[in-house]
Order: C-alpha cells, then structure tokens, then sequence
C-alpha cells in the first residue's frame, strides 16, 4: 500500500526551517514552560535530596524506593523503541509507506532515550556521582549488575540511533545545503566533512547494517532483554519475576512507540501543512500496527493474570489479585483496549478513520502505558515474599517534584523537536525524490 | 577455588572413607558463594560477560565487521562510523559527567 | 542419580569415577587417592608415605597442597587416627575457601568414619545431624585458616520484645528517624492463637548476597576478611536497586539529611580497617542498613568489643548472640550446642531422628542467599501477622513507619505540598 510522495517539492520539505509563526513561538514556550516548572521542583531535590518525594524505603519504611521515576524510565525507552522499527520498516523490509516519518522515528529515540537517561539521573540519590562511580566499576561490575547492563546497552542503542541520523542526514544537506540557514555552516561543515557523492552507496550499505543491529538489538535484547531483566531477574517480588516479563515489556513499548510517533507526526503535518508529504496512509498504516501490538499487550496482560490467579503461589495470587483489583490498571487496559478496537474498526470501516481521534487514542495509549509501567514497579514491591512487614509498602502517590519531572521531559521532546526542526530537514528527501538505489548487502 | 574443586575434594574424601555416593554427591551439590569469592571481583566472570558482549552486542559486532568488509565499502567511510561511534559516546559521557561536576560543585 | 540405596560394593569406584569426573581435574588421582586414604585407614600405608607420594601431583593439579598433615614420624601413624581423615578432608576441601559447610560436614564423616571402618549407616547418620545448619556440631576441632565469618544465633524462644536492641542500635550508629537497622517484628501466627512471637530482624550479611550482586558501582560488597556485607559511602550513587533486590527489607535509604549530623560522629565509627567509609549512620543520598558494627569488629572501640554488637550487649534476654562463625567456640556456635543439648531426642527407639528436638531456620532459606544469621525458635509462616508487642516502638523513642517521617520531611521543605 506504498503511496506515493514524490512530487513534492524540496520547498515543502525544508518548510519547518524556512518558516517561523507565532505558533511556533507559543510552542516554545508551553516546552520551555514545562521545563522551567521541572527545574523548580528539581532544585528542591537537590537541596534537600530526594525526601521531597513521596518515595520511602519498603520493609519497615512503609513506601516504595522505587515509583515514578523508574516507571517513567522504563515508559521512555518504551517509547525509544519508534525510531528504528520504522526506519527498518523502510529500510530493511522496503515499506516505503513510512518513508516520510521515518526521521521523526528516529529524532523521537534520540529524545526519548535522552528523556530515559534523565530519569536515573533524577532518580538517583547522588547524581554527582553518576559518572565517578560508574565509569570505574564498569568493567566488574558489568558482570554482574543488571543495572549496569542497562547502561550498556542503552548507551549502544543512543549511539547507534545517533550515528544512523548522522549518516543518512549528510545526503539530505549535500542537496539542500541553498535552502539551509547560513548562521549554522559552521554545524553542516562539520556534519558534512569529507563527503562526496560518490560516498551515497557506501553509507546507504553502513545504515542498512547499523538498521539489521538495532533491530536485532533493540526489541529483542533492550526491551525485551535487559529492561525486563532489571526485575525479572529479582525472585524476592512476587509480581516481578518470571520470563513473561521480556515479551510483556516489548509489547508496552511497542504499543507507546508506535502511539508516539503518530502524536509526532500528525503535530508536524498539523504545524506546517504537511498533507501531501504526510498522507493519511501514513496514519492508516501506524494506527493498524498499533491495533495489532496492542492485541499482543492485551494479550500478554492475560498471561500474566490467568496464571497469577489459577493456582498461584500465594504471594503471586496475592499480587495479582490486588492488580486487578486496581481501578487505575483497568483504566490502563481500557485506554490500549480503545486503541485497538478502533484501530481494527477503521480496517473493516475506512471511513470512520480519522488522525485526530487516532491522536487522541494514542495520547491515552501513552498514558496508559505508563499507569501499567508505574503500577508495575510499585505494586512490585508491595508483594515482597517476606510478607511479615506489616502492610508495607504504604500507599504511593507520586509527589508534584516526581510528576513535575514527567512534565519536564515532555518539555524536552517538545523543545528538542522545536530546536532541531530549524536546523535539519526532519523528513528525509528520499520519501520526495526516489532515486535511491535498492541495497543489497 | 570452584565448585568443581569441591565436588572433586568431596568426592575424594567421600571415597576415602566408604561413604556412600548419596552423599558426596549432596556435598557436590550444596550450593557455593558466589559474591562473597574473592574470584567473583575479576572481571570476565559473571553472567554478564556472554549476555552482553556475547548476545546483546554480537549484532553490533557485525555492523561494524560488514562497514570494512563486502561491497560496496570504504575504509575511510568505515572509519567514519567508528569515529561517531567512539566519538559520540565519548561525548555523551564526557556531557554528562560535565553535569555531574557541576551539580556536585553546587549541591554537594 | 537416585542413590537412596547403598550400592554393591563393586559399584562404589564406577559412582566416584563418575562424580570426579564431572570435576575438571584429574579422576585417576582422585580415584588413587581415595584407594590409598583407605589403606592409610587400614594400617597398609603411613601417613607421611602418603603425602609424599600425592605432593608433586597436587601441586601440579591445584597448585598448592594445603593437606595439612603434620609430618609425624611414619613409625608412629596411628592408623587410626581420627584426626588423620580430618586433615584429607579438611585440606582438600579447603581448596575451596569458601566452602565451610561442606567442609565441615566432611570432618564430621570422617570422624565418624574412621572411627568405624566401613560402616554402612554412615551417611544415614550424618543426614540427620546434618540437617538445619552443618554448624555447630564442633567435632571438627579448630580448623583456623578459613577466616572469620561474622553471624548471629537468635533465640526467638528467649526474646520477650523489650526493643532495647532497636534502641541500642539506633543510639550506637547515630540512625534516622525510622531506619531500623535492627527492627523486632511481634507476630501472631497461624494456630498459635493470641501468643505472640517476636522475630528480631537484621541485616542477615548473606554469604550469596543479592544486593552484592545487582549493585552498579560495587559500593555493596562482602568484606573478604570477615564476610561482613557494607555500604561503601563514598562510592554509593543511591540508585536503590540492592533495596529492591533484597528478599528482607533491611536497606534504609538516606532520603534526606541524617538526623544526627556529620559533626558529630567520629571516624573511628565510620572507616574500617582498609580505610573505606563503611560505618554508622550514611550521608544524604546513599543506603544504609545494618553493618554488624564494623567499628567494633576493627577493634576501633576497644579490643573488647571485637566480636559483639551493640544488639547483643543490650539483649538481657540471652537472645542475640554474635561471633565468628567458623569457629566452633563462638557465642552463635557455643550457644546453639548448648541449646540443643538441652533438648536431646530421643534416639534409642528412632536412631535416624535428629539429635535434638530443637527448631532452627534461616530467613527465606529456598531464595538460596546462603544467611549468616541462625533463628532458634519458630519460623514465621506465609500466614504470620504483625501486630501490635508489649512494648510500643514509640515507647522506646523509634519510629516504626519511617514514611511518616519522610512525609513530614517532604512538607516541610516543599511549602505544605504533600499526598
């Protein structure tokens, strides 16, 4: 179901660079605004550390060390997982269809794993010592730490996603560098140092095969691998452990990838007139993957229920009787349920398609991912198998400091999108000019 | 020294004096400490040797063997990804622990 | 394998082919070992013949023989030196430093053995004593070279809930409101109507510790010397994970500035003898929890303190009782012997029953952490419940529900913003 964008025009692709609105200059502010509030709340925790949250210690201490924040991490990387799904997509399989968002995709990785990285910084008690201590312990401790593998590999994943973007970029700047703004020469030199056209062959070959190690990497070890491990691995919390975990935890971050990059890209048409570059086919094609991976998150969320409640050991039984006894996790599984429903009903019916009730349904496909990812974590906790604490971990709410740092990272996404739209063509002239070779590696 | 240290000294001594097999066999079993052997704080070890630099980086390994190798390659291209692999990690952690200072002068 | 029944004879070296096979070194050493252990048994062979003749292969297997055999004059081998099988046992066991239990257990069968020749209900008899904890059967006599290993012997049965140990503890490392690095639980159980029982709670300095293992930055680590699991406080970056990864509940995060402040405590409660900041209550932003009072075990508060903690001294019950672990005289090892004593089984009628009738556990034994501290007593079972013990932790000046505290803490520094 390719569509066919070519006949734009290279004036519309740079639009975002060339034009600025006040609407732009509003959207700066609601991201900059956002920030600021975060920052405000996040001096207070470095004053006073991290007792301004609502975070305690499980056991005695009637809380839960963990909440929010690692929910938040967890909900990030989830969303991190676009990018290289539909730049594969593109790449590796031919779906041309998504050739127009498959920058988008990408920039959103970049952002949202810069969002998820944020979060253990926030997180952590002594953030001052986050490259003094780790850097160090690296070599040993990646052993054996699962925190450690994590930044690993999401330090891989950052970078791969970075060096994708900067080698499929040097192409676009080469044949837009006129319609570029010169201030910034100094930057698309040194993006474009030693590049010649000869080079496109080359390149077009080296970011097929850093697309064949995401795709490998990304779904099947990161969220599927190492993410999942960070409580899979923890036999102690009844809810945590198991292999479910790895699938359960890929299929979130599908169904949040795919829900990000549609709220992208319908802002991006919606802001600069992009109708044509990107069509409604484009919307179509993403709301089906979306209604399919939900299915797979639904279905993945009965696994666990079913065999948490049958026969259980009885701290599972437990946990998963108080889930599902969880007003907020059924709003959870109804936002994604809505999701789907209407993602399949538009298949049968194309008419009842619309991108702006798609938009909203992945704004809450977004919220409840991240209610099931927060719950996950706390309630995680509250079934520790030494059950003897008396009712402990307490009730958790996240403190306004923990929800202002969730504002705060949406205010990045939103500024990061805003700042790198004015320098770099955010879809790529190939979804225009189709004169790219196929590669075959 | 490993597990299978003890389960041969078990073995031996069990053997020596007519024990049955039964137990030296649960001798060979009881469990050993991992964290606490001193062995445990080198490197190359732990579970995380082959799950992340066997499994988990292995595609990566590949990427970077098929920039120098087949066709169409460059070695100056290839060179180029390697130089944005390195260099960008190197500035994601030299960034942040930029950060860290800072934060640690003011609040620390 | 199933073994429950004693073999034919003949089958005995195929079996241990097979297990030493299973090893990494050398089965036919292995196998002549045992066969020539056995003529030493018998009289056929000396004791120093036989060090002699396995020396060079040994070194050459494992690079050091530690059999510490003590050279006697080769008129003089008893035969039946008891002790002699020990020593095998002993020093080829020791080839794993870690591997006290079983090593232990190993004595244990070679006393038994030697003392008897041959005889078939050996291993019947060592699974009964064995069972509960290899500990505590002092035989073995004192083997000193494998260490300390700090642990802990409670006596459920002796605990009336008076939290003094909480206090004492709290006072000694200048804790935080409601980090309980020691904390009493008063429960009821199942099918013990309205009694109430009480289980003190530590750290349990597991030899297999989770938290060791998920921690990023090797702040948590086990101190080789003593087995001793600590906080490193200059390395920690409070990412919390070894709270969430252990099975007890014992970490306390320092979520805001300590109660008592940096001023005010000494040095010498909080460097360890290698020089690392490990001791007493941690600074703001780092993970704390129960450290067996490293400061007394360096001998930092007088050398009489070496080998108790401040729990222990204020327990007037007879209930908590700290010492090396491997060594059989300890209070943990002492105390335990002398308890069991006192509740002898019996075995006249049913010589496979254990010794004595006394219920001991370790926390959660199944998650496989290996704990170094010992309950006598009664485990708490899924079904146990916390309630409410004779004396009130606010009696005692503690907190028991630390997020109240941090709740306080929260409003208080965020302008009355709080859940």
């Amino acid at each position: 179901m390719s569509v066919d964008v070519t006949g734009v025009d290279r004036d519309t692709l740079v639009r975002p660079i060339q034009t600025f609105s006040k609407r732009y200059l509003a959207a700066l502010a609601v991201g900059l605004g956002l920030i600021g509030v975060w920052l405000v709340f996040y001096y207070q925790q470095l004053r006073h550390g991290l007792i301004v949250t609502n975070l305690s210690d499980w056991g005695s201490g009637g809380g839960v060390p963990w909440g929010l924040y690692i929910g938040a991490f967890i909900w990030w990387v989830g969303i991190a997982h676009g990018g290289i799904i539909l730049s594969a997509a593109v790449r590796l399989l031919g779906m041309d269809t998504y050739q127009p968002v498959a920058r988008l995709a990408e920039l959103l990785t970049i952002a949202a794993l810069t969002c998820a990285g944020l979060f253990i910084l926030i997180h952590v008690g002594r953030p001052d010592r986050l490259v003094t201590s780790v850097v160090p312990a690296w070599p040993t401790r990646v052993q054996w730490s699962p925190l450690m593998w994590d930044v690993t590999v999401i330090t891989a994943y950052f970078v791969l996603t970075a060096t994708y973007l900067a080698l499929t970029i040097r192409y676009d700047i080469h044949r837009l560098r006129d319609r570029l703004p010169s201030p910034l020469d100094p930057l698309y030199d040194a993006l474009m140092v030693g590049y010649s056209e000869k080079e496109d062959e080359v390149v077009e070959r080296m970011v097929w095969w850093i697309a064949f190690a995401i795709i490998i990497m990304a779904p099947l070890l990161l969220h599927g691998g190492v993410i999942p491990w960070l409580f899979a691995l923890l036999p102690s919390m009844a809810g945590w452990a198991g292999g479910v975990q790895g699938p359960s935890f890929l299929s979130i971050a599908l169904t949040s990838a795919v829900s990000g990059i549609i709220i992208i890209a319908a802002a991006f048409r919606y802001a600069y007139g992009w109708d044509e570059l990107i069509p409604d086919a484009v919307f179509r094609g993403l709301s089906q993957w979306l209604g399919f991976f939900s299915l797979i998150f639904l279905w993945l969320q009965l696994q666990q229920v079913i065999t948490g409640i049958f026969a259980a050991p009885t701290t599972l039984q437990h946990a998963t009787e108080v889930k599902i006894a969880t007003p907020l996790y059924w709003v959870a599984i109804g936002l994604v349920a809505l999701a789907m429903l209407y993602a399949f009903a538009t298949s049968l019916r194309p008419d009842l398609f619309d991108i702006r009730t798609m938009v909203a349904l992945s704004v809450g496909v977004l919220a409840g991912t991240l209610a099931e990812k927060v719950l996950f974590v706390v309630e995680g906790l509250q079934h520790a198998h030494f059950a003897l604490y008396d009712g402990v971990p307490g009730a958790y709410v996240p403190s306004p400091t923990e929800l202002s740092a969730l504002l705060g990272t949406i205010g990045i996404v939103v500024l990061f999108f805003l700042v790198v739209s004015k320098v770099i063509p955010v879809v790529e002239l190939h979804a225009i000019e189709d004169d790219h070779e196929e590669v075959n590696p | 020294m490993t597990l299978a240290a003890t389960a041969f000294a078990s073995t031996v001594s069990a053997f020596a004096s007519t024990v049955s097999a039964a137990a030296s066999t649960a001798l060979a079993a009881s469990p050993v400490p991992l964290a606490s052997s001193p062995e445990y704080t080198l490197p190359f070890v732990g579970p995380g040797t082959y799950l992340i630099f066997g499994i988990v980086l292995a595609p990566v390994y590949a990427m970077v063997a098929a920039w120098f190798v087949g066709d169409p390659s460059d070695r100056a291209k290839g060179l180029l990804g390697v130089g944005y692999l390195a260099g960008l990690t190197t500035v994601l952690w030299g960034g942040l622990f930029v950060a860290t200072l800072v934060i640690g002068a003011v609040f620390f | 394998m199933s073994t429950d029944e004693s073999p034919p004879p003949g089958d005995d070296e195929e079996r241990n082919r097979r297990l030493l096979d299973e090893t990494e070194y050398d089965t036919e050493l292995g196998l002549e070992m045992g066969r020539d252990a056995q003529r030493v048994s018998a009289g056929e062979l000396s004791e120093l013949e036989f060090y002699r003749r396995y020396h060079d292969r040994i070194v050459e297997e494992f690079d050091i023989d530690d059999r510490e055999i003590d050279l006697p004059d080769p008129d003089e081998a008893d035969p039946d030196d008891v002790g002699f099988l020990d020593r095998i046992g002993s020093a080829l066991q020791g080839i794993d430093p870690d591997g006290e239990e079983s090593r232990r257990s190993v004595m244990k069968k070679g006393a038994a053995a030697a003392g008897a020749m041959g005889i078939a209900g050996w291993g019947t008899a060592q699974n009964a004593a064995g069972q509960g904890d290899g500990e505590g059967g002092g035989a073995g006599g004192g083997d000193e070279g494998e260490g300390t290993r700090w642990g802990m012997t409670i006596n459920l049965n002796n605990c009336d809930g008076c939290l003094a140990c909480m206090a004492a503890c709290d006072q000694e490392h200048n804790l935080s409101r409601g980090a309980n690095w020691m904390y009493v639980f008063a429960f009821e159980d199942e099918g013990q109507g309205d009694e109430t029982n009480f289980l003190p709670r530590t750290c349990q300095h597991c030899t297999d510790s989770p938290c060791t293992k998920v921690c990023p930055v090797g702040a948590r680590h086990t101190r080789e010397e003593d087995g001793l699991v600590l906080t490193d406080y200059d390395i920690c970056i409070g990412c919390r994970y070894c709270e969430v990864s252990c099975p007890y509940g014992v970490n306390y995060f320092q979520w805001g500035e300590p109660d008592v402040p940096e001023s005010e405590v000494d040095d010498d409660h909080q460097i360890d003898d290698r020089g690392r900041w490990v001791g007493s209550r941690p600074p703001e932003g780092v993970m704390g929890k129960c450290t067996f009072c490293v400061d007394r075990q360096d001998g930092q508060m007088g050398e009489d303190k070496i080998g108790t903690t401040a729990c222990e001294e204020a327990c007037t019950m007879d209930a908590i009782h700290f010492g090396d672990l491997n060594d059989p005289e300890s209070p943990p090892n002492q105390h335990l012997d002398e308890y069991r004593e006192g509740q002898d089984n019996d075995l006249s009628e049913f010589p496979n029953r254990k010794e004595h009738t006394t219920s001991t556990f370790k926390l959660m034994e199944e998650r496989g952490t290996e704990p170094n501290v010992r309950f006598v007593g009664n485990e708490p079972s899924p079904h146990a419940e916390q309630v409410e013990g004779p004396v009130a932790y606010e009696d005692m000046g503690l907190t028991d529900d630390r997020k109240e505290v941090l709740d306080e803490g929260a409003s208080a520094t965020q302008g009355g913003e709080s859940a």
